[in-house]
C-alpha cells in the first residue's frame, strides 16, 4: 500500500457526503418545518423571519425541501449506478473474455444504444408510459449502460492478455473461475470508479427529466424538481433556486473527488484503471 | 557528500553534470532521492556508457542532462555543455541546445516518431531547423543521405509511414531523426533492448561508426555490460543512484575496481561454456535507503563497518579510474584476481540417463492466423510452417530463434492457449492437437503435466491476489482432497528460494526476481513433467538473471522436469539447455546438441545469430 496522508479536498468531500448520507436517511425528521406546508400569505420570501433560506412560490420553506429532497434525489442516482455499473460489468467482461459471436453481438447492442438520442428516448417513453420516478431510472439505466459495457469490455480486453489469465487457462481453469477470481477483483477500482462517474452524471441527469416531466411528480421536494420550479423566483428569492443547484452540485463534486483518491488509494501496479 | 573531481577526460568535455542530484515528489508532499551526487562528463569523439540495472538512476541522469523529466522528478546541480554552466534545475537552459547540441534516442522507436508523418519528412524537420536556407530538393538529398548514413539505402523508406517500417528500421530512422541537425553529443538510452539480436548489432556498429566518423560525444545508457564493454570508450557503473565505478572500458574488463563491477560481470552468462553462474543475491535498494552508506554493503562478501558508517566518496585508484568502494585498497588485488580466474566449470551433459520417453512431441506443425481487415485483403498469417521437435523426459531442450520466428506460438500451442492449424502435438502422452476432443480427465491431465513461466514478470502474477493464494490456487489444481495447503505454499516458496512469509504478500511488495520466483513455483505446484518457460529470464537484471537460471537448473535437478526453454540470448541458451532448435520464420532451420550448435553451426541463420551474440569485446559491433 502506499504511504499517503488523506488530501484536504478528499477530507472536505467525505464530510459533506456523510452530511448528505444523514439527510438522505432521516430526511425530513431534520426538517424545521413540514417541506409541504404552504403559506400563501409568504410567497418567495427572501431569506428571514423564521425561514432561514425564505420560501418558494407557494410559500413553502425552502430549507426544509432541501432536506427532504436529498432521498429521492441521492436514492435515484445510486440506483441508476448501481444498474448501469451491474449490466456493463457483466456484459463488458462477458463481451471482452469470451470475443467472438458474443462480443459481437454484445458490442452491436452498445452500438445502438450509444447511438439513440437520449432526450427524444425519454420524452417518447414518458409519453407512453405516463412518466414517473421509477419510470426515469429505468430510462437512465438503460441509457448509461451502454457506455460502462465499453469500458469495463475495453478494460477487459487489456487485462486478459495478461500473464496471470494466461498462467490461470494453463492451469485448466474455466473461464468463468477466470472471469469471478481473477479478472472481476482487478476490475474492481475500475467499476468503482465508473459507478461514482455514473451517480454524478445520474444525479444532473434526473434534475433534467424531472424537467421534461418524465421525473418526480409535480409538488415533490426534489432537489431537480426544484431547481427548475424555482426558476422564475430568482429575483425574489434567489436562495430557492441555488439552494437546490449548490447541492446538487457539491454533492457531485465530492462524490468525483473521493472516487479518485478512492482509485489512486487502494490500485496496486497492475490492476485495471480509468 | 564531498565527492572528488571525477578524472578528467584527455580530450575536450562536451557534455557534463557535476554533482548531479534527482529527486522524485512523493505522495505525502516530501521528496525521495533518485540519484545522488552523480558526476560524469562526455568529450567530443568520446562513447561513454551508463551502466545499471533497473533502479539505479541511468535513465533519471540522462534525462537531466538534456532537461526532460517526468512530472514530478527534479534534477539540483550543475550541468556543463560547451563550457557553460548551466542549472540543473531549470530545463529551460537547456531548450535551445535541444537537438542542436545534445539529441536524444530512445528504447521504443514507436514512442519517438510521430505516427502520422512519413519518415523522411521526420528527418527533414531537424535538417530545416538547422538549415533554415534549404530548398525542398535539397533537403530531400540530404534526407536520403542520412538515411544512407544509418544503414538505408532503399530511398524510398523517406515516403514511408512509421507503421509501414520494421521495429529496426523505425529505430533507424529515430537515430536518423535525431542526428539531424548534428548534435555535438547523442545521449541513446538503451536503443537496441527492443529489438532482436541481429538488428541490435547492426545498429550498434552503426551508431559507433557514425559517433567516430562525425567526432560526436555518444553516451549510451544500457543495463548490458556487453554491449557496453563492445562500442564505448569508458564505462560509469550505476548502483541505488550512485556511480559505483568509472573508468576506461578494457581496464573495468580486465581488472574491476568495486565488488558489483565484479558481480555484473561474473553474472554474464558464457557464450562459450557453461560455468556455474554466481549471480548476486538480494536486490537493489531503493537510493533513499542508502544515502550514508555504500549501497551494495548488504550485498557485499567484502562489507564491514566501515562500509555503512558513511557513503564512500568515488576516489581516483588508478589514472582515469575511480571506485567507491572503501576497501578497494584492501581487496583490488583478489577482485583482480576473481576476475582472471575463470568461472568453475558446470558439467556439460545433464549425469540423468539419456531418456526415451518422450514428453512432447510436435510433427509438422502449422499455425496461421486471419490476416487483414476491412480495407486490406484477408491473407492468413503463417506463424507456424511444418515445426516438428521432441523433448524427452528430464530433458532441457532450448527453442532459439529471434521475434516473429514462432516460438512462442510454439508454446502457446503446447500450452492450449492457440489451437494449430494442421499437424500434430503430443504432450505427456495425451493428443492435444484438438484440445475440444479431450475429455475432461485427459484435459485435466494435460494441465497438470504442463506448465508455463512466462517473460514478464509484471503481468504474470494478479496483483490483486495474495502470493499465497495464486499458489494455494495452483496447489488445489492437482488434488483436489483436503490437504494441509499452508504447509505447502510454504515448502513451495523455500524451494524457490523465498520466505515462506511471502504467501501474505501482494506482487505490487516484490522485485521483478522474486515475482519470477513465485511464477516458477506456482508452475511446480502441480508437479509437472513439461515446463514451458517463453523467455523467463529476459526480462530481468543480469545480476537477477544468473540467480534465475541457477534456481531453474537446481529444481531441474531435484524434480527432473523437462524444460522447453524459448530464448533469443544463444549465451543463456548455453547455460541452461542440452538441446536446441533455432527457428527462422516459422520452421526449425537446424537442431542438434548445444554444444554442436554453437561450435559447428551448419545453417547461415544459426552462424548469424551465434555472430550477433553480444561479446564484451572491442571490435564485435564495428
Amino acid at each position: 500500500m502506499k504511504r499517503s496522508t488523506t488530501p484536504m479536498s478528499v477530507r472536505v468531500a467525505l464530510g459533506f457526503l456523510v452530511v448528505v448520507a444523514i439527510l438522505v436517511v432521516l430526511g425530513g425528521l431534520l426538517a424545521p418545518h413540514d417541506p409541504r406546508a404552504q403559506d400563501l400569505n409568504l410567497v418567495g420570501a427572501p431569506p428571514g423571519d423564521g425561514h432561514l433560506l425564505g420560501t418558494d412560490n407557494l410559500g413553502r420553506d425552502v430549507l426544509s425541501r432541501i432536506i427532504a429532497g436529498a432521498r429521492p434525489a441521492v436514492v435515484g442516482a445510486a440506483l441508476v449506478a448501481v444498474g448501469a455499473v451491474l449490466v456493463g460489468t457483466l456484459l463488458g467482461t462477458l463481451a471482452g473474455f469470451k470475443r467472438g459471436r458474443v462480443d459481437a453481438v454484445i458490442s452491436r447492442i452498445v452500438d445502438v444504444g450509444i447511438a439513440v438520442p437520449a432526450v427524444l428516448v425519454a420524452m417518447v417513453v414518458a409519453g407512453v408510459t405516463g412518466g414517473g420516478y421509477a419510470i426515469a431510472v429505468a430510462i437512465l439505466i438503460v441509457l448509461f449502460a451502454p457506455y460502462d459495457v465499453r469500458f469495463i469490455r475495453a478494460a477487459t480486453l487489456e487485462q486478459r492478455g495478461r500473464g496471470y489469465i494466461e498462467a490461470a487457462r494453463t492451469l485448466g481453469r474455466s473461464d468463468r473461475a477466470i472471469i469471478v477470481r481473477h479478472l472481476l477483483p482487478n476490475l474492481r477500482p475500475l467499476v468503482l470508479t465508473y459507478a461514482l462517474l455514473d451517480f454524478a452524471y445520474a444525479l444532473v441527469a434526473l434534475t433534467s427529466l424531472s424537467f421534461l416531466g418524465v421525473g418526480s411528480p409535480p409538488g415533490s421536494s426534489d432537489w431537480g424538481r426544484m431547481l427548475g420550479e424555482n426558476l422564475s423566483l430568482l429575483t425574489l428569492n434567489a436562495a430557492a433556486t441555488l439552494g437546490p443547484a449548490l447541492m446538487l452540485i457539491l454533492t457531485a463534486t465530492s462524490i468525483n473527488l473521493v472516487g479518485d483518491w478512492i482509485q489512486d488509494r487502494f490500485t496496486d501496479d497492475g490492476m485495471a484503471r480509468a | 557528500m564531498i565527492s572528488t573531481q571525477l578524472p578528467s577526460p584527455v580530450r575536450e568535455e562536451r557534455l557534463g553534470a557535476s554533482q548531479l542530484e534527482v529527486s522524485i515528489a512523493t505522495h505525502a508532499g516530501a521528496t525521495e532521492p533518485l540519484v545522488s551526487g552523480v558526476s560524469l562528463s562526455v568529450a567530443a569523439g568520446e562513447a561513454v556508457a551508463v551502466v545499471g540495472e533497473s533502479g539505479s538512476g541511468k535513465t533519471m541522469t540522462a534525462r537531466s542532462l538534456v532537461g526532460l523529466l517526468p512530472p514530478g522528478v527534479r534534477a539540483d546541480g550543475v550541468i556543463h555543455f560547451d563550457g557553460r554552466d548551466l542549472d540543473a534545475a531549470d530545463p529551460r537552459n537547456r531548450e535551445p541546445i535541444r537537438g542542436r547540441g545534445i539529441s536524444l534516442v530512445l528504447q521504443d522507436p514507436h514512442t519517438m516518431l510521430n505516427p502520422l508523418a512519413r519518415a523522411g519528412s521526420q528527418i527533414a524537420d531537424g535538417l530545416a531547423l538547422a538549415h533554415p536556407d534549404w530548398s525542398k530538393a535539397r533537403l530531400r538529398e540530404d534526407v536520403i543521405a542520412r538515411l544512407a548514413e544509418v544503414g538505408i539505402r532503399d530511398a524510398s523508406v523517406a515516403d514511408r509511414y512509421v507503421f509501414q517500417l520494421s521495429g529496426g528500421m523505425k529505430q533507424r530512422v529515430a537515430i536518423a531523426a535525431a542526428l539531424a541537425q548534428d548534435p555535438d553529443v547523442l545521449i541513446a538510452d538503451e536503443p537496441t533492448s527492443a529489438l532482436d539480436v541481429i538488428t541490435q548489432r547492426d545498429i550498434l556498429a552503426k551508431l559507433r561508426e557514425v559517433q567516430q566518423q562525425r567526432g560526436m560525444g555518444l553516451l549510451l545508457v544500457t543495463h548490458d555490460l556487453r554491449v557496453a564493454f563492445s562500442i564505448c570508450d569508458r564505462v560509469a557503473v550505476f548502483y541505488a543512484g550512485r556511480i559505483v565505478e568509472c573508468g576506461p572500458a578494457r581496464a573495468i574488463d580486465a581488472a574491476p575496481r568495486h565488488p558489483y563491477s565484479l558481480g555484473l560481470l561474473a553474472s554474464e552468462p558464457d557464450l562459450e561454456r557453461r560455468v556455474r553462474l554466481s549471480g548476486i543475491p538480494g536486490s537493489v535498494p531503493r537510493a533513499a535507503d542508502v544515502l550514508d552508506r555504500c549501497g551494495f554493503a548488504d550485498r557485499c562478501p567484502w562489507s564491514t563497518e566501515r562500509c555503512t558508517a558513511a557513503a564512500p566518496p568515488l576516489d581516483e585508484v588508478a589514472p582515469g579510474h575511480a571506485s567507491a568502494c572503501a576497501r578497494i585498497a584492501e581487496i583490488g588485488a583478489e577482485l583482480e584476481r576473481r576476475r582472471r580466474e575463470p568461472a568453475p566449470p558446470e558439467l556439460e551433459v545433464d549425469p540423468r540417463p539419456a531418456s526415451t520417453d518422450l514428453v512432447c512431441e510436435v510433427a509438422d506443425a502449422r499455425k496461421a492466423f486471419a490476416g487483414g481487415g476491412l480495407l486490406r485483403p484477408r491473407r492468413p498469417v503463417v506463424a507456424l510452417d511444418g515445426v516438428s521437435l521432441e523433448v524427452r523426459a528430464g530433458e532441457c531442450v532450448g527453442l532459439v530463434g529471434a521475434s516473429g520466428s514462432g516460438k512462442t506460438t510454439t508454446a502457446r500451442c503446447l500450452l492450449g492457449l492457440e489451437q494449430l492449424t494442421s499437424g500434430r502435438a503430443v504432450v505427456t502422452g495425451i493428443d492435444i492437437t484438438r484440445p475440444r476432443a479431450l475429455s475432461r480427465r485427459e484435459r485435466d491431465a494435460w494441465r497438470r503435466g504442463v506448465q508455463a513461466v512466462f517473460q514478464d514478470p509484471y503481468t504474470s502474477l494478479n496483483p490483486a491476489r495474495s502470493i499465497g493464494w495464486t499458489l494455494r490456487e495452483a496447489l488445489t489444481r492437482r488434488h483436489r482432497a483436503q490437504r494441509d495447503v499452508d504447509a505447502e505454499v510454504a515448502s513451495l516458496l523455500e524451494r524457490v528460494g523465498l520466505p515462506a512469509a511471502y504467501a501474505a504478500r501482494r506482487p505490487a511488495a516484490l522485485s521483478g526476481g522474486q515475482r519470477q520466483r513465485v511464477a516458477i513455483a506456482r508452475a511446480l505446484a502441480t508437479e509437472p513433467r513439461l515446463l514451458i518457460c517463453d523467455e523467463p529470464v529476459s526480462a530481468l537484471d543480469v545480476s537477477v538473471q544468473a540467480e534465475i537460471l541457477a534456481l531453474l537448473r537446481r529444481v531441474q535437478h531435484e524434480t527432473g522436469v523437462a524444460y522447453l526453454f524459448i530464448t533469443h540470448d544463444l549465451a543463456v541458451l548455453r547455460q541452461i539447455a542440452t538441446r536446441a532448435y533455432v527457428m527462422h520464420e516459422g520452421t526449425v532451420v537446424e537442431h542438434g546438441p548445444v554444444e554442436q550448435l554453437l561450435a559447428e553451426p551448419r545453417h547461415a541463420y544459426t552462424r548469424r545469430l551465434i555472430e550477433a551474440t553480444p561479446r564484451a569485446e572491442q571490435g564485435w559491433a564495428g
